[in-house]
């Protein structure tokens, strides 16, 4: 209805914005089928090319728009078998020529393709948030998840204790329920959280911003000294995804970073490990598994290797009995699983995460299994 | 909870939704004053204790004078215990630690152990205390002078006072507007829905997208004055300028968006305040409900222009301080509402004149009253007065020491801002504006920039005061 024919005693000022029924309606009509079109229409114009070994880059770890848009390219190729899980598969301490997906891959000599779909800074509280809502390509689909106990070595490391706690991907894990209770976030910001992983045009938004942006939203970015005079949409327009970089100072066998866990001064530590009745990472990983088995994937867990040598003798028990329970549970819902063997020692560069060797040997220890080799048939 | 968040989202489609359910019962009356208490028990539940004391003892002022003869000395003094309440809670909260700083300043050479301290009420400002104040006064005042009849239920009375969407920040609503629309359940009706919806997305675009990027390189600028030449200093008070508009104006337009989806109707309280010709036009569009306030309750009965030029220039140096002061206790404030004092006093004459109503183009008269807004507005933002004088005077000596520096879209925002208010003084501009088509894109674009362009901002300016 134009503006000219709403007769009432309410009191406008001249020209402002008023909306009429049908306007407001055919304004919201526009906004939605910008939000379906505008995502799809960039995926178009952004290039995205990833390699073979391709990983999300360490800075866009947040960035879970194009998580899922790695994972929808994977799933275009049939023979794609995809690992899922924290920086284990992602590969801390490694290039990403140095990762578990990576080995698969040289061993299966080009009859899989082997995806590395992990994530940085990642846990099974997280992960569950974002294969709930961010892998939405992975349906009918061999994956590979790995299971890393280290998430309940204590209440702090499970996100069990009260203590609050500052921790990566907050947005990813239960925000109401189940509750977590180092968890302290006021509720705006976690109906906020929420809003952002099930608006898809929100994660899009965020994706601009951690691809584009420095990971600023646009008016901050536009207020750095250097931006100054630069137009956002030009610089958008002219942009290029970030990609690993070719030589990573943090990271590969060259970094100083990839040393053995023991080169120092560590020594075997003391953990005091979570019951697995009351392990909230533990729960996770058990929802995160039926709900992937749900999508009618085929499943393979990968338990650990967790880097043992590191675990002092009187924890050992402790951290066995854990890897029991979830190895039972797994057997009880006839889901299949495979426990490597513990690497040596020097081939860890903590107590979860492999270096280069440990991974080619990992991969070595599993492709030629006849377990595995029926299963990716 | 603040309008722009997810939080008063939920809370008002919950509030929307009992609101529907409860209007054709007697109960809807006490849902909104429930819903209210929630709400401004959301910042801190002390507060409540605040407005349920202020509430409680107007109505029974309003009741006891009600009781007495009209114009009987009793009924005066019962006005005059609802305006020392009113008055006292407003100083203790907002200006008792002004007081004490000032004392001490004053008496710096004493002992320390002779000094006043202070009572720490700085953490315990309740939101909204000016906004709610007034509105319950006016109650009072109106009631004394005969303007309007008593209120017999509380719950009415009570949800007047406390009605959540212009509790925190206005508009200040008069009795003789507010009170009788929560008489009977107001009818709802498409329009209002729309209308509501409307004003609630100009008021959104205008805090989140506007306002919030503005805000970003006032506090960058004004931070550290001393940093930056006088170019990105007088910038950053133009920007500043429609940071405060932005800001205010878009919380008004969400609470009265907010209430017109309820079917009820707040009074204007912007009016394009920048394309004042004269200081006196200005404050007849800028904060309205707060300068009509000032008008009829202390203005006029202080005699207003009737009592020749003397007591006319006393009465607007009155009126221009007392609302420094309900902004805030600093003197930075006061010099800004002085400011605004003297420019009004100055060229009342000259506003009057032939020469300059008939003969001085619009566009300079508009220049010259922004240009003297952004002055004072440069006492408003800084935090002392000696850090505006330092603004003011770097601006005038044109230092360039320091490299200029703004963002580019920054600049485009804010001519943007001027070509949209002057769009509305043509004809054909104002048609094509209010066109169909482009209200609809504009709409659609507003919402896409709330996604893409916005910046996460805490509270609104007001809330402070």
């Amino acid at each position: 209805m134009p503006a000219s024919q709403l007769q009432d005693d309410f009191h406008y000022p001249p020209h402002a914005l008023r909306l009429g029924a049908r306007e407001l309606l055919l304004t919201g009509g526009l906004f939605v089928l910008f939000g379906f079109l505008a995502p799809g229409l960039w995926t178009g114009r952004e290039l995205f090319e990833p390699a073979a070994d391709y990983r999300v880059p360490y800075e866009l770890s947040n960035d879970y728009w194009l998580y899922e848009r790695h994972l929808r390219e994977a799933s275009k190729d049939e023979t794609a078998v995809l690992l899922i899980g924290d920086s284990v598969i992602w590969g801390e301490y490694v290039t990403r020529e140095g990762t578990l997906s990576h080995f698969l891959n040289e061993e299966a000599a080009g009859n899989q393709h082997f995806v590395n779909a992990g994530l940085n800074g990642l846990f099974p509280l997280a992960l569950e948030g974002l294969v709930e809502d961010f892998t939405h390509p992975v349906r009918r689909r061999k994956v590979i998840l790995h299971a890393n106990l280290l998430w309940m070595t204590s209440a702090e490391s499970d996100l069990s204790s009260t203590k609050e706690q500052v921790f990566n991907h907050q947005p990813l894990i239960p925000q109401f329920s189940p509750p977590i209770p180092c968890y302290r976030a006021p509720f705006e910001k976690r109906i906020s959280n929420l809003a952002n992983r099930n608006v898809s045009l929100f994660a899009f938004s965020k994706h601009l911003q951690n691809a584009y942006f420095d990971q600023l939203s646009i008016p901050d970015w536009t207020m750095e000294r250097a931006h100054a005079w630069q137009a956002p949409a030009r610089h958008l327009l002219a942009g290029h995804l970030p990609e690993e970089p070719h030589e990573d100072p943090d990271r590969g066998e060259t970094s100083s970073r990839h040393k053995s866990w023991s080169d120092g001064t560590r020594s075997p530590q003391s953990f005091p490990w979570v019951s697995p009745d009351e392990s909230l990472q533990l729960a996770a990983f058990k929802r995160l598994t039926t709900l992937l088995l749900h999508r009618d994937n085929e499943l393979l867990i990968i338990v650990g290797p967790l880097n043992e040598h590191m675990i002092a003798e009187g924890s050992l028990s402790a951290y066995r009995k854990l890897r029991s329970e979830l190895v039972n549970w797994l057997q009880e819902r006839g889901i299949l699983h495979y426990l490597p063997r513990v690497l040596p020692s020097e081939h860890y560069g903590d107590a979860s995460h492999p270096l280069t060797h440990g991974y080619r040997q990992l991969a070595h220890e599993i492709y030629p299994l006849p377990t595995f080799q029926k299963w990716l048939e | 909870m603040l309008f722009h968040t997810w939080t008063f989202l939920f809370f008002f489609l919950i509030v929307f939704g009992g609101y529907l359910a409860l209007r054709p019962t007697r109960l809807w009356t006490s849902w909104l004053l429930l819903a209210s208490y929630v709400f401004y028990g959301w910042w801190n539940p002390f507060y409540l204790l605040l407005i349920v004391y202020s509430t409680v003892l107007d109505f029974g002022v309003v009741a006891m004078m009600d009781r007495q003869q009209p114009g009987s000395s009793n009924r005066r003094h019962w006005l005059i215990v609802s305006i020392v309440n009113n008055l006292t809670l407003l100083a203790f909260f907002k200006y008792a630690d002004f007081l004490i700083e000032n004392l001490n300043a004053l008496g710096a050479n004493f002992p320390e152990a002779s000094r006043l301290m202070p009572f720490g009420l700085e953490y315990l400002l309740p939101v909204g205390i000016s906004f709610y104040t007034f509105q319950s006064l006016s109650y009072t005042l109106d009631f004394y002078r005969g303007t309007i009849k008593r209120e017999r239920s509380f719950v009415r009375f009570a949800t007047f006072v406390t009605f959540f969407p212009q509790l925190v920040a206005g508009p200040i609503e008069r009795s003789k507007n507010l009170l009788p629309q929560f008489r009977h359940a107001p009818r709802i009706t498409t329009q209002h829905l729309t209308d509501g919806l409307s004003l609630f997305l100009v008021g959104l675009f205008k805090k989140l997208a506007l306002a919030n990027y503005l805000a970003l390189y006032v506090d960058l600028v004004y931070s550290a004055p001393g940093d930056h030449n006088s170019i990105a200093l007088l910038f950053a008070t133009i920007c500043f300028a429609w940071q405060i508009y932005f800001d205010f104006s878009g919380y008004t337009d969400m609470a009265r968006g907010i209430a017109r989806m309820m079917g009820f109707n707040l009074m204007l309280n912007f009016n394009h305040p920048y394309l004042a010709t004269g200081l006196g036009d200005f404050w007849s569009r800028w904060h309205i409900s707060l300068s009509t306030w000032f008008r009829d309750y202390l203005y006029l009965p202080l005699g207003g222009n009737r009592r020749g030029e003397l007591i006319t220039c006393r009465n607007l140096l009155i009126v221009f301080l007392a609302s420094a002061l309900w902004h805030g206790a600093a003197w930075h404030f006061i010099v800004w509402g002085a400011l605004h004092a003297v420019g009004i006093i100055l060229t009342r004459t000259l506003e009057r004149s032939t020469w300059y109503r008939e003969h001085l183009p619009d566009t300079i008269k508009r220049l010259w009253v922004f240009a003297f807004v952004c002055l004072a507005w440069i006492f408003f933002r800084a935090e002392t007065v000696g850090e505006a004088w330092l603004i003011v005077t770097r601006i005038c000596t044109l230092d360039g020491a320091h490299p200029t520096t703004w963002p580019l879209p920054l600049g485009w925002l804010v001519l943007a801002a001027f070509a949209y208010q002057l769009s509305s003084l043509t004809a054909p501009t104002r048609r094509f504006v209010t066109s169909s088509p482009v209200r609809i894109a504009t709409a659609t674009c507003m919402l896409i920039l709330l996604v893409f362009y916005s910046s996460s901002g805490g509270a609104f300016i007001y809330f402070q005061f």
